[in-house]
């Protein structure tokens, strides 16, 4: 009746002592041979990683030496247009020595935080909202869709005027551009719910509370979590664009005021912070990613 | 009319679930194009406690419109559907476990997951939901893959998973919508053995539609062949074969080839 199980027979079958390089499973003696002929099994990552290392540190270095004062030896770019990697670090420390870093980073991170959290929450209970409940959703669908339509940006100046040129204005920003993100995502994901798998729960005698908390919620996470993923960097291009417009703290502050000074490596080097602390933010999600979807990452394995 | 004889194992005597239809069709709208489709049409069939029926018939037929009605998932446009005396439509029919081609295990939860889920939904205690769900699963002979995800596990053992999920929670009837028709023809031959072995054991009643005429005459106490456009009635044969059956010996019989010809025939004139 049971599928067999055929990894210890085999494993005992074949004569050859177990190879300390190979974890591969009914391997023969011939096979671990050509794994190590290949450099063991850990190889072709390492191929990978060393040309990634090789190809960024050369992107780098060629930035470095092509760009500087016009007439130097091998300078190609004006270093007024594109700076070079080493102003764009000598800008970030200076900023850390004027105290100026962390405090940024924490204002635009709050707003970001802060906007996401309650934008995303909003949004996934709307979209559940709208996708459980039939009569609403079809009320409602042309209407999100409208105000999905509006341009964010077209709204800053309203916003501005409605909760000022502090915190209020950027979370409002935020807010606005991550909860139809997520609205959307959630609501396709409540939808494409498989109907089959609801009526099966029926049949075993499941409230609309059961069928929300057992499928519907677990299977719309697929999509919920997409939702977040791809929302995270627009949290901090809402806070970093309502910086820019109109603020006096931040990162995007500090970007405006460099470019405003003709200070490149500045621009450049907030451009750079800002990349490091999308990827952190990436980072988390994918790490919320793997713990809710455990499942979806066990089947891939 | 009586079932047959099986002397059950456990000191639990099942008695299985009854289904009546009486002058049953059901129509569906298409509000979009405005038009209807008369899925089945003019349904008497009287199913009894603890028989083996199958529906057999060319696809499209409302076969399976048949099994939704049972399971309370629709009302019928007119006539009605008795389950046990009681009529069902307007509400589900929780007295029923579904089987479809499709094994609808959560892709989330392992297979003990799914297996305790009906017994989470009644609310039936930790350690006897356990316990339950431990016992179907061996009695499906799945144990020692609990905690494997529905895609680590084969065709055949998801198909057993779906069996376990739904024999754990003891419905009287079960509802089978072609639930091998997905399977190669060899794990499809295990699991009809498998499915008879299950059902010789407690004596559920089981309405099991198929499009596969061996199957259908193989398994069932009866057979129901279905017409097309619209889905109707055309005939229903007694199955006479002795129980517990071996299915590769009832194969090869002159009696199984005869009601095979003469069913096959009326099923033709319909495609």
């Amino acid at each position: 009746m049971t599928e067999p199980t055929t990894t210890s027979e085999s494993r005992a079958a074949s004569q050859s002592p177990p190879s300390p390089a190979s974890k591969i499973e009914h391997s023969t003696p011939e096979i671990d041979r050509a794994i190590a002929a290949m450099g063991g099994l850990g190889w072709r990552r390492y191929k990978v990683q060393m040309t990634r290392t090789v190809v960024i540190i050369g992107l780098l270095l060629a930035w470095q030496v092509f760009s500087g004062r016009p007439g130097d030896r091998f300078v190609l770019v004006d270093e007024f247009y594109v700076s070079e990697p080493t102003a764009m670090v000598e800008a970030i420390v200076a900023w850390w020595e004027q105290d100026l870093l962390v405090s940024s980073i924490l204002v635009t991170l709050q707003v970001t935080l802060l906007g996401f959290a309650v934008g995303a929450l909003l949004g996934m209970i709307t979209g559940f909202l709208f996708g459980t409940v039939e009569f609403l959703g079809r009320v409602m669908s042309p209407i999100m869709a409208a105000l999905y339509a509006i341009p964010r940006l077209a709204l800053i100046p309203l916003f501005l005027l409605w909760f000022g040129l502090g915190i209020g204005s950027k979370l409002a920003l935020v807010i606005t551009v991550i909860f139809f993100l997520v609205y959307y995502n959630t609501h396709s994901g409540v939808k494409d719910v498989d109907q089959e798998l609801v009526d099966v729960l029926k049949v075993m005698q499941a409230s609309r509370w059961d069928v929300l908390r057992k499928v519907t919620i677990p299977s719309a996470m697929t999509w919920i979590i997409a939702g977040l993923h791809i929302s995270v960097p627009y949290a901090l291009v809402g806070a970093v664009t309502g910086e820019m417009i109109a603020s006096n703290r931040g990162m995007g502050y500090l970007i405006i005021r460099a470019s405003s000074q003709f200070n490149t490596a500045g621009v450049f080097g907030g451009i750079l912070v800002l990349m490091i602390l999308a990827l952190g933010l990436a980072g988390v999600v994918s790490l919320l990613e793997r713990r809710l979807l455990r499942w979806k990452v066990k089947n891939r394995e | 009319m009586s079932a047959p004889v099986v002397t059950p194992p456990d000191s639990v005597v099942r008695t299985g679930g009854a289904v009546s239809f009486q002058g049953v069709s059901k129509v569906f709208m298409d509000p979009a194009k405005s038009s209807h489709f008369v899925a089945v049409r003019d349904i008497d069939l009287e199913i009894p406690r603890g028989r083996f029926v199958s529906v057999v018939g060319p696809s499209g037929c409302g076969k399976s419109t048949l099994l939704n009605m049972t399971a309370g998932l629709f009302a019928p446009t007119t006539g009605q559907v008795l389950y046990n005396g009681t009529k069902v439509g307007t509400t589900v029919n929780t007295e029923v476990g579904y089987i479809t081609q499709a094994d609808n295990l959560l892709p989330w939860r392992t297979l003990r997951g799914n297996v305790l889920l009906a017994l989470e939904i009644r609310g039936v205690p930790k350690k006897e939901r356990e316990d339950r769900a431990r016992d179907a699963i061996a009695r499906v002979g799945l144990t020692g893959f609990e905690d494997r995800f529905p895609s680590q596990l084969s065709g055949g053992m998801r198909k057993r998973a779906g069996l376990a999920r739904t024999l754990v929670y003891e419905p009287e009837t079960l509802l089978m919508d072609e639930p091998f028709g997905a399977l190669d023809a060899m794990m499809r031959a295990t699991m009809q053995a498998d499915l008879l072995h299950l059902w010789e054991r407690d004596q559920r009643t089981v309405i099991f539609v198929t499009h596969d005429l061996e199957e259908a005459i193989l398994l069932a106490d009866q057979v129901v062949v279905f017409g097309t456009k619209p889905g109707r009635i055309i005939h229903t044969e007694d199955v006479e074969f002795e129980r517990p059956r071996d299915l590769h010996e009832i194969r090869r019989t002159p009696e199984f080839t005869a009601v095979w010809e003469r069913l096959w025939r009326l099923i033709e004139g319909e495609m």
